[in-house]
């Protein structure tokens, strides 16, 4: 059985982009909220014909623990393992100055949560269901996570970018991702992150992509990955 | 060999297993014998010793007194080597004869515990290792949990423990609302949202499960009549455990 993998996002502009070249070589559940796959692509034909499919979709709010409990439950009935996660969902708005988020600060707490909490109460949920008692299997699987963070997480950018609360829950990504690592080398799993900038140049996006397939693959822990 | 008793193996908060009927009757009555004999010296010494009535140690109010080879005729029926040799198959670390083993009675009202995994280094002092004999720990010579030498010619050794069984008796009519259980959890801290369930200490059942680094469990107040049981863990080599679960384990150092 080929190896199962998790990516919330999918509907994105880089979660599709991960299933067109993930699709042939794992068992792909596509995680999408609010946008829906686009019409016309590979996604698409995916859910019309779901006897024939190669993307299991599901629509999930993964602000919700109702909802991060039910694809953990139906990915489990589908596949009977989880191996990878890629966690693409994010909020990549910049919403605003800090300077006047005491008027305009209401997206704060969702962007955070959305793009720093979300991730973790999903692993949580995949390692509590399926990774915690089976280190051996881990290993023999090479189960690893993949956070796609951000390189706003990492620098800070000229001012009229407005993007702080978002650079701000990008950077809690990194650091709690770096915990989380710490905490699930004892289960052999493996939890990187990777950090890019924008993704319009095709050259680069190609480079981003192959790394987060890479990391898939190979024996990377604990890494924060932003030079591609 | 098969292991005595009716097992179920079960997934939540994380993998356990439970037995009933472990013993038969003659059996469970010589265990009985032996556990209330042990018990009521080891009370003598420690009153003898200065000890409070009921708060015999710091954080821990149980009775507890070591099985060793002077002793280990009384509890052969449950603690035989092939039975504990058939626990190391369960959970895949087979067992090489180091065993740490101790009666606990809870007298009425004992406070609760923490929450605790028992996956932690181990010391037994110089161990030999003989085919079918148990190496017990030998406490009088080395601080099992640090390692610190108690006599000048000690030689500690660190081990890791491995797997933990409580097998429950002496607690007649017990009943729900008693106390006294073990509490298994799912996390390291308890909210309204942690998995737990309750082990009741019902006589001639045990408890068995892998010690790992999500193996959560405390004790919990026994209100209405003391609560009993034998205790022991299976042991292996710190490399073992680091590569079943590498920097999992609680280590701590020879003083």
């Amino acid at each position: 059985m080929k190896a199962v993998c998790l990516l919330t996002g999918g509907a994105g502009f880089l979660g599709g982009e991960l299933c067109k070249l993930l699709s042939a070589d794992y068992h792909l559940i596509s995680v999408y909220h609010q946008k829906i796959p686009v019409s016309g692509s590979k996604l698409f034909t995916s859910v019309a014909n779901p006897d024939d499919e190669e993307i299991l979709f599901i629509q999930a709010d993964l602000t919700k623990k109702e909802d991060v409990r039910r694809v953990v439950e139906v990915a489990l009935a589908r596949f009977g393992k989880i191996d990878h996660i890629i966690h693409c969902a994010a909020d990549i708005k910049f919403h605003g100055k800090i300077r006047e988020i005491f008027f305009n600060g209401d997206y704060f707490q969702s962007q955070f949560t959305i793009n720093t909490l979300s991730p973790m109460l999903l692993t949580s949920l995949v390692y509590e269901e399926c990774w915690k008692d089976v280190p051996d299997v881990n290993k023999e699987k090479n189960r690893s996570v993949v956070n796609i963070s951000s390189m706003s997480g990492l620098v800070s950018t000229p001012a009229p970018q407005s993007q702080a609360v978002y650079a701000a829950s990008k950077a809690a990504y990194n650091i709690l991702s770096a915990h989380l690592s710490a905490e699930l080398v004892p289960y052999h799993v493996r939890v990187n992150c990777v950090c890019p900038a924008s993704l319009k140049d095709p050259v680069y996006l190609k480079k981003v992509l192959n790394t987060i397939r890479s990391l898939l693959t190979n024996n990377e822990s604990d890494k924060i990955i932003s030079s591609f | 060999m098969e292991l005595p008793g009716k097992w179920q193996e079960y997934k939540s908060p994380f993998r356990h297993y439970t037995a009933k009927d472990v013993l038969g009757e003659n059996e469970y009555l010589k265990t009985l014998n032996a556990f209330n004999e042990c018990i009521i010296k080891k009370k003598e010494t420690l009153l003898r010793d200065g000890h409070k009535q009921n708060q015999y140690y710091e954080k821990y109010d149980a009775i507890i007194s070591a099985v060793t080879n002077q002793n280990i005729d009384g509890f052969s029926s449950l603690i035989s080597y092939s039975f504990v040799e058939a626990l190391g198959q369960l959970i895949k670390f087979p067992f090489n004869g180091l065993l740490d083993a101790a009666i606990h009675s809870h007298p009425l009202n004992s406070r609760s515990g923490w929450i605790h995994t028992d996956y932690c280094s181990a010391w037994f002092n110089d161990p030999s290792f003989n085919q079918h004999c148990f190496c017990f720990a030998d406490r009088s010579k080395c601080d099992y949990f640090s390692g610190k030498k108690l006599k000048d010619d000690a030689m500690p050794v660190e081990y890791a423990r491995v797997g933990t069984l409580i097998y429950f008796l002496g607690n007649d009519k017990w009943q729900t609302g008693y106390g006294g259980e073990t509490v298994l959890f799912n996390s390291s801290v308890k909210t309204s949202n942690t998995r737990t369930k309750f082990i009741a200490p019902e006589n001639n059942t045990l408890l068995f499960f892998e010690c790992s680094p999500h193996s959560y469990h405390s004790f919990i107040t026994n209100v209405v009549q003391p609560r009993n049981s034998i205790i022991f863990w299976l042991h292996c080599t710190v490399e073992d455990a680091q590569q079943k679960w590498p920097q999992g384990l609680n280590r701590t150092k020879s003083i």
